[in-house]
């Protein structure tokens, strides 16, 4: 497998505060990758070593298989958290201008912000002045800007804090036709939801160290499946099939699919006659994951971010 | 993309937002409000000035003695600039000193002294200095008188002395001070134009810092790109300005000035001296700016940039102090020294281009200026790369530009 980013050891640190400890990530090319944590995680400022805005005090990385990421600029598009925009440009000319510090002549620039633009209902605005714009608009300008160029990777730090459901799913939408145009994507985010439904890869990030860095599923798969059954009556001799932590209410019981699992289950209740009324076997969500990965307190931290930037998917 | 392209993307961004914005027409009319209003107070301070400085003494004497002062002094004042003997006023006997003071204290006359005891026995009394213009006006004045009286005893008189003369365009004297002038002239200009253009830098990267751009823009290029687009886009602003300035200059002095006008010529000729101006202004532009982005850059709000103008514009007066200092003096220690600090080194040099001829110090100047340049922007940088962005000692070289966030 090839990598569009490969980080080792990455590791910051701030008057006393280690913001990065250790980071290590290998982003595969093509891929949507997200990278979830809460608030001073260290998401961002391990995204800003990445990209080279900042060196790091120890580790080393490789973007596109460069190991100084400025000489990877012209193929790279970077949506930064705190957006930024000239108020006095023009919708065009601010698409164009940041193509052009990614290498795209100014011309041929303006002639695909126009076609973005009007591919993004904002065709009637391209040449308002972005000081008019709503935050929403002004977040899709910025958004257009960091594809103008074509890259072949793309970072979006917190891409969806302060958009509405409706720009959320927009964006969702984007980023998903650049992956299916062989685009990877990497973006931050502190909303479970967004990184279940868009990306194959994860890294969870806490108190500035890496807690998994892989598949959505290989995350899942790190918990049982939970069964949850309904018997005819509470006891019998098929007790003895049940783990012995089953949480039990009255005729329902909880518990974690056995590693053995579904059929020596089934087989032990039927002959037991237990007298099944409901069986139901859930597979972990991500944010199941994130709480056995990370910890309860990183998992609370990440809800009150996302309320915190309006985030929420 | 090469670090000249990366520049000239950032330098081409903010050339072209600052000429066409509304507020550059203003700009340009800038130097029209200091020239009004110089006009405007200009008249009026010397009609003031005339009233102010007027300076009447009271001749105390009888009618034909007066006639006599009056017409020695009007002989003598024709023979100076300006207006320089005092008014006269004659007044009758007032009758010894508490007379003279009465007459000083009225307010009507505003007499500043009072002779007394004529030509024979003067004695001068009021607000003056023992030594002053008053009393060494008053000397030659009665001088006069008692040579005319002296001469009119002996039964002969003087006529006045007439002097030929022949004219020549220039001699060694004339052409070394004409020099001198224009090498202040020069150097108080190219102060005056660094001065009020390069402190534009000063708050050149707080709309990046405060709109947030800065971080679209240090991701994608090097941070001495920026700084040097940045650079050369307000040099090429101010270049515009001072061409529109120069052009509405010649423009009005042709107008102004009376026909056959010439300047005094600098001694390197007047193209090589335009040449080298345009050249050692860029310089000190690219040397103050540098200097002046690398200290606003690590300023956050327009009021740390207020606060930190104070003493740059105090530095910058230093400089012109030192530069001024070595006019004419460029063998002394103070003018090696004044050729040296990068800083005065355009505006010493450019008056030594007019007052001496040889050119090749001059290369050697702007390379040596142009080094700092590059030694300044780099520091900046650097400094604003750890600093405000907060990052970690780079892993290139210091002086290697371009490829920062290695």
């Amino acid at each position: 497998m090839t990598y569009a980013i490969e980080a080792h050891d990455l590791v910051k640190t701030f008057g006393a505060n280690r913001a990065v400890d250790g980071v290590s990530l290998a982003v595969p090319q093509g891929s949507i990758y997200g990278i979830l944590g809460p608030n001073g995680a260290g998401k961002t400022t391990t995204l800003r070593m990445l990209l080279g805005i900042i060196d790091p005090d120890g580790g080393r990385r490789t973007l596109l298989g460069r190991e100084r990421p400025l000489d990877a600029a012209t193929e790279v598009g970077y949506l930064p958290e705190e957006r930024g925009l000239y108020p006095a440009m023009t919708a065009r000319d601010a698409i164009a201008f940041m193509g052009a510090l990614r290498g795209l002549p100014l011309a041929e620039g303006r002639a695909r912000a126009g076609e973005l633009l009007a591919a993004n209902n904002l065709g009637a605005k391209v040449d308002a002045k972005i000081s008019t714009f709503s935050k929403g608009m002004a977040q899709t300008v910025q958004l257009l800007g960091t594809i103008v160029h074509r890259p072949r990777l793309i970072i979006l730090d917190e891409p969806f804090s302060g958009l509405d459901a409706l720009n959320q799913a927009r964006l969702e939408e984007l980023i998903r036709r650049q992956a299916e145009a062989g685009v990877t994507v990497i973006f931050s985010t502190h909303v479970i939801a967004h990184a279940e439904r868009l990306c194959e890869h994860v890294a969870i990030i806490a108190g500035g160290k890496v807690r998994f860095d892989g598949t959505v599923e290989e995350a899942r798969n790190r918990l049982q499946p939970q069964v949850r059954l309904e018997t005819r009556s509470p006891d019998g001799p098929w007790r003895a099939a049940l783990p012995a932590d089953a949480k039990a209410q009255g005729r329902t019981f909880a518990f974690e699919l056995p590693p053995t699992g579904v059929e020596p289950l089934l087989r032990a209740l039927i002959d037991g006659n237990a007298g099944i009324q409901t069986l139901a076997i859930e597979r972990p969500g991500l944010h199941d994951a994130f709480v056995a990965i990370a910890g309860a307190d990183a998992a609370r931290a990440l809800a009150e971010s996302a309320t915190a930037t309006g985030a929420a998917a | 993309m090469t670090f000249l392209q990366s520049a000239f993307v950032v330098g081409r961004r903010d050339f072209v937002a600052t000429v066409a914005s509304k507020t550059f027409l203003l700009f340009l009319l800038g130097p029209l409000f200091p020239l009004a209003f110089g006009v405007l107070f200009g008249n009026l301070g010397e009609s003031v000035a005339r009233n102010d400085n007027r300076t009447v003494v009271a001749i105390v004497a009888p009618e034909a003695e007066f006639r006599e002062i009056a017409g020695a002094r009007t002989q003598l004042n024709t023979l100076f600039a300006g207006d320089p003997m005092p008014e006269l006023l004659r007044v009758d006997d007032v009758g010894g000193d508490a007379g003279v003071d009465r007459l000083l204290a009225d307010d009507k006359k505003n007499v500043r002294a009072v002779l007394t005891g004529g030509v024979d026995a003067p004695r001068l009394t009021g607000a003056v200095g023992k030594d002053g213009n008053v009393r060494r006006s008053l000397t030659l004045i009665l001088n006069q008188v008692r040579q005319q009286r002296a001469l009119a005893a002996a039964g002969t008189s003087a006529p006045p002395v007439q002097i030929a003369v022949r004219q020549v365009d220039q001699s060694a004297g004339s052409v070394a001070s004409a020099q001198t002038l224009t090498a202040r002239l020069g150097q108080f200009l190219l102060f005056m134009l660094t001065i009020l253009l390069a402190v534009q830098l000063l708050s050149n990267l707080i709309e990046e810092k405060s709109n947030k751009v800065i971080e679209i823009l240090a991701a994608a290029l090097p941070i001495d790109a920026i700084f040097v687009g940045k650079l050369f886009a307000m040099l090429a602003v101010s270049l515009v300005g001072i061409t529109v300035w120069a052009i509405a200059a010649v423009i009005g002095l042709s107008i102004w000035l009376p026909p056959g006008f010439t300047l005094p010529e600098p001694a390197v000729g007047w193209p090589m001296f335009v040449g080298l101006g345009i050249l050692y202004y860029s310089m000190a532009y690219l040397l103050l700016g540098a200097l002046f982005l690398g200290i606003g850059s690590q300023a956050s709000t327009v009021r740390e940039v207020q606060t930190l103008s104070m003493p740059v514009t105090m530095g910058q007066v230093a400089v012109l102090l030192l530069a001024s200092a070595a006019v004419g003096a460029y063998a002394t220690p103070l003018g090696i020294a004044a050729m040296l600090v990068p800083f005065s080194s355009p505006f010493t040099m450019l008056a030594r281009s007019a007052q001496m001829p040889e050119v090749w110090p001059h290369l050697l100047a702007l390379a040596w200026q142009a080094l700092w340049v590059f030694l300044i922007v780099r520091f900046g940088s650097r400094l604003f790369r750890s600093s405000v962005l907060k990052s970690g000692p780079s892993a290139s070289p210091w002086w290697r530009f371009g490829r920062a966030g290695a």
